[in-house]
C-alpha cells in the first residue's frame, strides 16, 4: 500500500526533470550571481577581523599561539579567501540541479521562508512534546516517580525516627506510646 | 499544514527508539526486522514531505529567498575542536554562526573573530529551530561536560538536532565521532556516538561522519604544563597508544572534505602520523622541555576500581560514565587507523599533516622564549598570557 503512491511521484518528478533543466539551471546561475554580490559585503569585514582577536582563556591560549600569528599577517588571510571563493560555485550548481531535480520539497527548503516556518512548527511539536511527557501516565500507581518519592518519604521517615531516639533517649516504642497519649487515643502515662 | 508536518516527526522520533533497541540487541534476525521498519518510516516521511512542499512550493519560489551555499552553523563552538572550526571556516570566508548554550562567562572571542552568536542549548530541543534559519550546513563538534549526564546533550539533543535538520532541509551534516565507537558498546559515549552515527544514516540527510583519536591539545594542559611547572604528571601504566592529530588539520581536513563531492556520505577516520603512549608523549615533554618530570602513575586497575565504585551510587553515575574509558584503555591497543584512502579521496599531502614532535617543539620554542622575554623562572606557579 505505501509503495505504491511513491513510484508514480517518482515518474512525475523524472517527467517535470526532462521539462525543466535549463529553467532551473538560468536560477542555479542567480543563485550564484547573488552569491557574489554579497561577496564584498563580508570583504570590509575582515580587516576588522584580525587587529581584535581576544585572548582566550589559560588553556586555549597555549593552544592557540599557532591561530594568533595567522591574523597579523594580511597576505596569509588574503589567500584564503581568494581560494575559498572559486570553490563553493563549483558545488554550487550541482547540488541545486540534483535537489531542484529529485525533489520539489528539498527546492522549497532552500529558502528562508520556508525555513522559518518549519521552525516554528518544530518549536511548537518540541513544546507539545515536553507537554506530553510530563502529563504521561496516571496519578497513582506503581509508577517510577511515584516509587521515587515514596523511598524518599521512607527514609524521611527513618531518619527523623532515629534522630529522635538519639536526642531523646525514648526508643520506638516509647515514642508510639508518647504520641499516641499526646493525642489523647488512649492515655498510658 | 501543521497538522501534516506534525505527522512527520512522530515517524522520526520513533527511529531512535528503534536504534537503541538494535544497539542493544546482538541476535541478527531482530535487526532486519527492524531495518524494514525503518524503511517503511522513512518512506512514510518522504510521503508526507512530500504532500507538505507542494503545498508550500509555489509560495516560497515566489517570495523566498535563497538560503546561500556558504552559510554555516557550528554547534559546539567554544570547545577545543569547534574554536578551530570555527577560526577555520572564517579564515575561508564562510558566513559561521556559533551555537552557544547560555551561560555566565559569554563567549565573547568568537564574536571579536566575526562569527554570530545564538543562545540555544541542546538539552532544550524547542530552542534549536531557530538557530537553524538560513542554515546550509551544521558541523557538529558539541558534547556533554564531565558535570552533566551524557545521554541528555549527546543523545537526546543531537536526536532534536538532526530531526531539525532533517526537516528544514539541511544540505550537509558533519558529525565528529569517536575511532572504533563501534567495537566498544560498553562504554556509554562510544555507544551513543555509535547509535547517532547510525541515525544520521538513517536519517536521509547528506552527512560526513569524521571518526577521531584524540588532539594534541589536550597534552598541553595534561602534560607540559605540569613539566615546565615541575609539578606532578598524572599518567598510566597503560600500552595503549592513541594517534594524536592537530585540532587545526582536524578543521582543515573537515572543510576540504565538505567541497568534495566524493566524500558524501562517507565515514572518514582522522588519525595523526604516529601513535604514541602516556609514556613516551612524557618522555618527548622532557626532552623538549630540558628537565625531568616528576611522574605518578595511576594503574588502571585503580581506575577499574573506581569506577565499580562510583557506579554504585546514583549521584555518581556520571563520573562512572566518564570512567567508562579505563576499559578502553585496557581492551584497545593502538588507537590508529590507516590515512593514505583518506588522503587520496581528499587530495591532501599526508606530509602536510602535523606531527606532535613538530607540534610539542613549536609549543615548547615560544613558552620558553615568551618566559625569557618576561624574566619568569620556570617554577612561576601562576603564568597568564
Amino acid at each position: 500500500m505505501s509503495l505504491a503512491p511513491s513510484i508514480p511521484s517518482i515518474k512525475v518528478k523524472v517527467g517535470a526533470v526532462s521539462v525543466a533543466p535549463p529553467h532551473r539551471a538560468c536560477r542555479s546561475f542567480a543563485v550564484i550571481r547573488s552569491s557574489k554580490a554579497e561577496g564584498p559585503i563580508r570583504r570590509p569585514a575582515a580587516p576588522p577581523l584580525s587587529p581584535p582577536p581576544p585572548m582566550p582563556p589559560k588553556t586555549p591560549a597555549l593552544s592557540t599561539p599557532p591561530t594568533l600569528s595567522q591574523p597579523p599577517t594580511p597576505v596569509k588571510p588574503a589567500a584564503p579567501p581568494t581560494s575559498s571563493q572559486p570553490m563553493p560555485p563549483s558545488p554550487e550548481p550541482k547540488p541545486v540541479d540534483a535537489t531542484a531535480q529529485m525533489r520539489k520539497p528539498v527546492a522549497g527548503a532552500m529558502t528562508l521562508e520556508y525555513q522559518r516556518k518549519v521552525a516554528k512548527d518544530l518549536q511548537e511539536y518540541f513544546k507539545k512534546k515536553k507537554l506530553e511527557e510530563a502529563d504521561q501516565g496516571p496519578f497513582f500507581g506503581f509508577l517510577p516517580k511515584n516509587e521515587i518519592s515514596n523511598g524518599r518519604w521512607a527514609m524521611f521517615g527513618f531518619a527523623v525516627g532515629m534522630l529522635t531516639e538519639y536526642a531523646t533517649g525514648s526508643d520506638f516504642v516509647q515514642q508510639m506510646k508518647i504520641l499516641l497519649s499526646n493525642f489523647g487515643i488512649v492515655d498510658l502515662d | 499544514m501543521a497538522s501534516t508536518s506534525l505527522a512527520t516527526l512522530p515517524s522520526q522520533l520513533a527511529s531512535p527508539v528503534r536504534l537503541r533497541r538494535r544497539a542493544a540487541l546482538s541476535s541478527a534476525s531482530r535487526p532486519h526486522f527492524l531495518l524494514h521498519r525503518a524503511t517503511k518510516g522513512g518512506s512514510q516521511c518522504r510521503l508526507a514531505v512530500t504532500c507538505n512542499a507542494q503545498a508550500v512550493a509555489p509560495t516560497s519560489f515566489a517570495q523566498g529567498t535563497p538560503v546561500r551555499p556558504t552559510s554555516i552553523l557550528v554547534v559546539g563552538a567554544t570547545g577545543t575542536l569547534g574554536r578551530q572550526v570555527v577560526r577555520r571556516a572564517l579564515d575561508e570566508g564562510y558566513d559561521v554562526r556559533c551555537l552557544v548554550r547560555p551561560r555566565p562567562a559569554p563567549a565573547d572571542f568568537l564574536r571579536d573573530w566575526g562569527a554570530t552568536v545564538v543562545n540555544a542549548d541542546l538539552s532544550k530541543p524547542e530552542t534549536i529551530p531557530a538557530t537553524l534559519v538560513g542554515i546550509h550546513a551544521v558541523i557538529d563538534c558539541a558534547t556533554g561536560r564531565p558535570e552533566e549526564p551524557i545521554r541528555t546533550v549527546d543523545w537526546e539533543g543531537k536526536v532534536a538536532l538532526i530531526q531539525c535538520a532533517k526537516a528544514m532541509g539541511i544540505q550537509k551534516y558533519v558529525f565528529y565521532s569517536i575511532h572504533n565507537c563501534d567495537k566498544h558498546p560498553e562504554v556509554p559515549l562510544m555507544e551513543i556516538k555509535y547509535c547517532t552515527e547510525k541515525f544520521i544514516q538513517d536519517s536521509g540527510l547528506d552527512y560526513i561522519i569524521i571518526r577521531l583519536c584524540g588532539f594534541m591539545q589536550g597534552l598541553i594542559g595534561q602534560y607540559a604544563v605540569p613539566i615546565l611547572e615541575e609539578k606532578s604528571v598524572w599518567g598510566t601504566d597503560a600500552p595503549t597508544r592513541i594517534a594524536y592529530m592537530d585540532t587545526q588539520d582536524v578543521a582543515r581536513l573537515t572543510f576540504i572534505a565538505m567541497r568534495n563531492e566524493k566524500a558524501n556520505k562517507k565515514l572518514m577516520t582522522f588519525a595523526g602520523p604516529r601513535a604514541w603512549t602516556t609514556q613516551e608523549v612524557i618522555t618527548l615533554c622532557e626532552r623538549l622541555a630540558g628537565q625531568d618530570a616528576n611522574v605518578t602513575t595511576v594503574p588502571v586497575a585503580v581506575l577499574r576500581f573506581t569506577r565499580q565504585l562510583t557506579r554504585c551510587f546514583q549521584w555518581t553515575n556520571d563520573v562512572a560514565d566518564r570512567l567508562a574509558f579505563s576499559e578502553v584503555l585496557s581492551s584497545d591497543t593502538v588507537f590508529s587507523a590507516p590515512m593514505n584512502e583518506t588522503y587520496q579521496l581528499l587530495g591532501v599531502d599526508g606530509n602536510d599533516i602535523l606531527s606532535l614532535e613538530k607540534y610539542l617543539q613549536d609549543y615548547f620554542t615560544n613558552i620558553l622564549k615568551k618566559l625569557k622575554d618576561l624574566k619568569a623562572q620556570s617554577k612561576q606557579t601562576d603564568i597568564f598570557f
